[in-house]
């Protein structure tokens, strides 16, 4: 059992002034048998009501709505969590089991699920260093709509990515396994990873670090692949451009 | 229905403003037929004059067949009774279907007019047509906020052309009158303002003639 | 019905005075056109009414329990009833719906069920329509136009009114509405089906809306009028289709959705009629389960038949397919509006290999039917009745109770020896007329 501290901030500027603007933040890690939260507190400047709402994968969603004129757009969550990570049984969804959209299996792809059979974990795990094999870590090669036969391709991908290549691999043989936005200690980006079903619970694997992902796993969202774990999406009215800034924390208590 | 949205308190100008457009026209069209029946056959360009049209029909019968029935000449009278007809057929639910088909019937009288023999004919079934579609306006709107700027947009659009088209201050001060009638009960924030320069350049008519200018810009602003 | 059809130029002058048209692209530019009217109607007996009534009201209230089951528990999945790829694998199934209970528990509000009657007078369901089923609106203006050219006929002729529908799509949306106005949403002007979406927001009193109108804020819908003040939307009858309803959770780059809707939705705040995800049961693959649905959720046998229909996602039927592709029509699962539709025996041996190799391909892809060779129906061409193949579209809809509305949009192909009668293919329409004993 550890106990942490932690911060997300998103930070949104428009080169021109906008309205009409409606925006779906998807950062309020939930309590359950993994990770309790307490303290936790989500401030949006300019000020707007921000009501929650549990969407199709069980994520909770701030939904607001600035009317006026405004040129930036700041939202900033901090909590305090407890994880123990001790994994409970749990339903799975079938969906979990299917191919999404970022996450099919083409070509070369199907050939890496070959052979592995066996505890679900252990597949994971053996699937997770092939693709770590082939995929090195490398940052702004690839982007938010790339798929893992994409990235595969190129050899080249964040965290991201080796969680789609994982999932692909484990679905091409039929494995339920779910995205996994969330935190680990530390300062810069969220990170990602995946939950494996193996028959009764899910367990969390890390195929950019290669281990379990244990007690220092803070999870945000979870869904078939990473767009339904998007943590802003927004539509408003005016002719900007916007840049966006996210610092993340997560520290011991 | 009981609220108005942006885009559609546009149309409703836009609509009244082109009804009338055809309307007036037509009206006006019908002096200058006469006139080139048999004294002057270029009696339409003085009618381009006054609107600021270039030269661009090289006959009296070009003109007719163009100005009149052509809409793939942006300026013709069909054009402008398309954009009437593009504007209603958007508001079909505030209007009524009963309201609506009006100007569905002036289109078709104009499509199927006869340009060769007795376009005057065409352009009275037209104006007949407008003329129901302004009875059945009164009648069908429900809410009183539709119809005030439906005629907003009529009147600031008659004011327009009377000017233009060299109309006398008494006609002119008569149609202006009925504009500020319907400002008044509209919501702008600047129509107090407008009403009372309205006002002030009514006075009198050599007040009028030196102020058309400026009257011609402010009816651009008013309804915005 | 000498009488009506003598008055045929007056109902059609009456038809254009009330611009009764449908839009339609050619060349990627938008055509607006008169949708050809024949005077002769479709007359369905008192007693055939109430056959298809039944089954009609037995097949919307299975499809309607299938909706609710699969955006939840999935028993008919569980239960070995829809093989899981066939769900997983449609096009029309949004896991972005899961959990959502829509007001009222009705998914499909407004069903356009497409029939057709064989030879042997049987009636044959060929397509279910639960997503935006359009058209009820071209029979109801028609029905009054007749009235008015023809009042003789209607006073000879026991005819069951059906100029009730916009107020049965009323009392629907009112029965499903949370507290707030009534808003159709088109997505605009170069719609084929706009002067539907007019007209029904005329008779139904409700606001036409595009999608600057509205916005969702606290959750909630609001409809903004020109000087910024606001009202509340209770239930919206969307024209546009799912993948737009909702840049925040659909298509990122809808320029005709309404930011925000689904959580209003799924908050219970607003009804979407119909609701998003309904495609995963009007897809021609699942099609196919319906009869094994009204089994399942009732407990009672089909009252309507479906045509033979096979899935050569099945070994058996893609072998059966395959053997007797020249006798059957082919229909991909991804169109709509009667494109994608093949018949076998119109085709050459090799475009026959080309299908072939298609279907091998992508077997999930297509369903295979026995052509049903169904009645024509008499059509005035030029002062003379021909035969022509006609369908007809029924209208469920769904509110306090599941009821059909006594008429129905009558399609005709214009051409003679063709089946295609939708009208973005050049065909007519008919009254439809329910004797009322």
């Amino acid at each position: 059992m550890r106990r942490f501290c932690f911060t997300y901030e998103l930070a949104i500027r428009f080169s021109a002034p906008v309205s009409r603007h409606t925006f779906q933040f998807r950062f309020h890690p939930d309590s359950d048998a993994r990770q309790q939260l307490w303290g936790l507190e989500t401030v949006c400047q300019p000020a707007t009501a921000l009501p929650l709402i549990r969407d199709a994968f069980g994520n909770l969603c701030a939904c607001g709505h600035v009317e006026a004129l405004h040129e930036a757009l700041a939202l900033r969550v901090r909590g305090d969590a407890v994880i123990q990570n001790q994994p409970v049984r749990a339903e799975c969804p079938e969906i979990y089991a299917m191919p999404s959209a970022l996450t099919a299996a083409e070509g070369e792809l199907a050939a890496l699920a070959d052979g592995l059979t066996g505890d679900p974990v252990d597949a994971a795990m053996r699937a997770a260093e092939r693709v770590g094999a082939r995929v090195r870590y490398c940052r702004g090669v690839t982007d938010d709509r790339t798929t893992a036969a994409q990235a595969w391709a190129l050899g080249a991908g964040v965290c991201q990515d080796r969680a789609h290549l994982l999932l692909a691999v484990l679905r091409a043989r039929r494995i339920p396994a779910r995205y996994v936005a969330g935190l680990i200690p530390g300062e810069g980006e969220t990170h990602a990873w995946v939950e494996v079903y193996d028959g009764r619970r899910f367990v969390g694997v890390d195929p950019t670090q290669m281990k379990l992902a244990g007690d220092t796993y803070l999870c945000v969202n979870r869904g078939r692949d990473s767009r339904d774990c998007a943590i802003n999406r927004g539509v408003f009215a005016g002719a900007a451009a916007q840049s966006m800034s996210v610092f993340a924390r997560m520290a011991p208590l | 229905m009981g609220i108005i949205s942006l885009e559609k308190s546009n149309r409703l100008i836009w609509l009244g403003r082109y009804t009338e457009r055809t309307f007036t026209i037509c009206r006006t069209l019908g002096k200058y037929y006469d006139t080139m029946i048999d004294r002057d056959e270029f009696a339409y360009r003085e009618f381009l004059d006054c609107l600021g049209l270039p030269y661009i029909y090289g006959s009296r019968e070009a003109f007719i067949k163009t100005y009149i029935f052509d809409s793939d000449d942006s300026n013709s009278l069909a054009s402008h009774l398309n954009r009437a007809l593009d504007n209603a057929i958007e508001m079909r639910e505030e209007l009524t279907s009963d309201t609506l088909c009006y100007i569905q019937m002036a289109q078709d009288a104009l499509r199927s007019g006869d340009v060769n023999s007795a376009p005057m004919l065409t352009l009275q079934q037209v104006v007949d047509d407008l003329f129901a579609f302004w009875g059945s306006a009164d009648d069908n709107i429900a809410s009183e906020e539709c119809r005030t700027l439906l005629k907003c947009g009529k009147y600031v659009e008659r004011v327009d052309l009377y000017i233009r088209l060299g109309y006398s201050f008494r006609e002119v001060e008569k149609e202006t009158f009925k504009l500020i009638n319907r400002l008044t009960k509209t919501r702008f924030a600047g129509k107090d303002e407008a009403i009372g320069k309205l006002q002030g350049w009514m006075k009198d008519a050599a007040t009028y003639e030196e102020s058309k200018q400026e009257i011609l810009s402010l009816l651009w602003t008013v309804l915005s | 019905m000498r009488n009506l059809t003598d008055h045929a130029p007056q109902i059609n002058h009456l038809l254009s005075r009330y611009g009764v048209k449908f839009g339609i692209y050619k060349n990627q530019t938008f055509h607006e056109q008169l949708f050809p009217f024949d005077a002769l109607p479709r007359i369905i007996t008192h007693e055939e009414f109430a056959e298809l009534e039944k089954g009609l009201i037995q097949r919307v209230d299975a499809l309607n329990l299938f909706l609710a089951d699969i955006y939840h528990e999935k028993k008919i999945v569980r239960d070995g009833v829809l093989p899981p790829e066939f769900l997983y694998a449609s096009k029309g199934y949004l896991p972005e719906c899961e959990g959502i209970t829509p007001p009222a528990g009705i998914h499909s509000h407004i069903s356009g069920i497409d029939l057709v009657q064989a030879q042997d007078k049987r009636w044959y369901i060929l397509e279910d329509n639960l997503r935006i089923p359009s058209g009820a609106s071209y029979p109801l203006i028609a029905r009054e136009l007749c009235r008015r050219a023809s009042p003789e006929t209607f006073r000879q002729n026991d005819i069951v009114d059906n100029r009730n529908y916009a107020d049965m799509l009323r009392d629907m949306m009112d029965y499903v509405s949370a507290p707030g106005m009534r808003v159709i949403l088109t997505p605009g002007r170069y719609n084929a089906a706009y002067f539907e979406h007019s007209y029904l927001a005329e008779r139904t009193d409700s606001a036409l809306a595009s999608n600057t109108d509205l916005y969702v804020e606290d959750n909630k819908v609001y409809y903004r009028d020109y000087l910024g003040e606001s009202q509340r939307v209770g239930v919206i009858y969307r024209r546009l289709s799912d993948e737009y309803l909702d840049p925040l959770t659909f298509l990122p780059e809808s320029l005709i959705g309404v930011p925000g809707l689904m959580n209003a939705y799924r908050a219970g705040n607003v009804a979407i009629v119909n609701a998003p995800g309904n495609g995963v049961a009007d897809d021609k693959g699942i099609y196919y389960f319906v009869p094994h649905m009204i089994r399942y959720y009732l407990d009672q046998e089909p009252i309507l038949s479906n045509a033979p229909t096979y899935l050569p996602f099945y070994p058996d039927d893609y072998r059966f397919v395959m053997e007797h592709l020249e006798r059957l029509v082919v229909k991909d699962v991804s169109e709509a509006g009667g494109y994608g539709v093949v018949f076998g025996r119109d085709l050459s041996r090799e475009k026959l290999e080309e299908l072939r190799a298609t279907i091998q391909h992508e077997p999930r892809r297509f369903i295979a039917q026995e052509v049903i060779d169904f009645i024509d129906l008499p059509v005035m061409d030029d002062g003379v009745q021909v035969p022509r193949k006609a369908d007809l579209r029924a209208f469920v809809l769904s509110g306090k109770e599941t009821r059909v509305w006594p008429s129905g949009l009558t399609r005709f192909s214009r051409q003679p020896d063709s089946f295609v009668v939708n009208s973005s293919q050049g065909g007519g329409f008919k009254d439809t007329w329910v004797l009322s004993h």
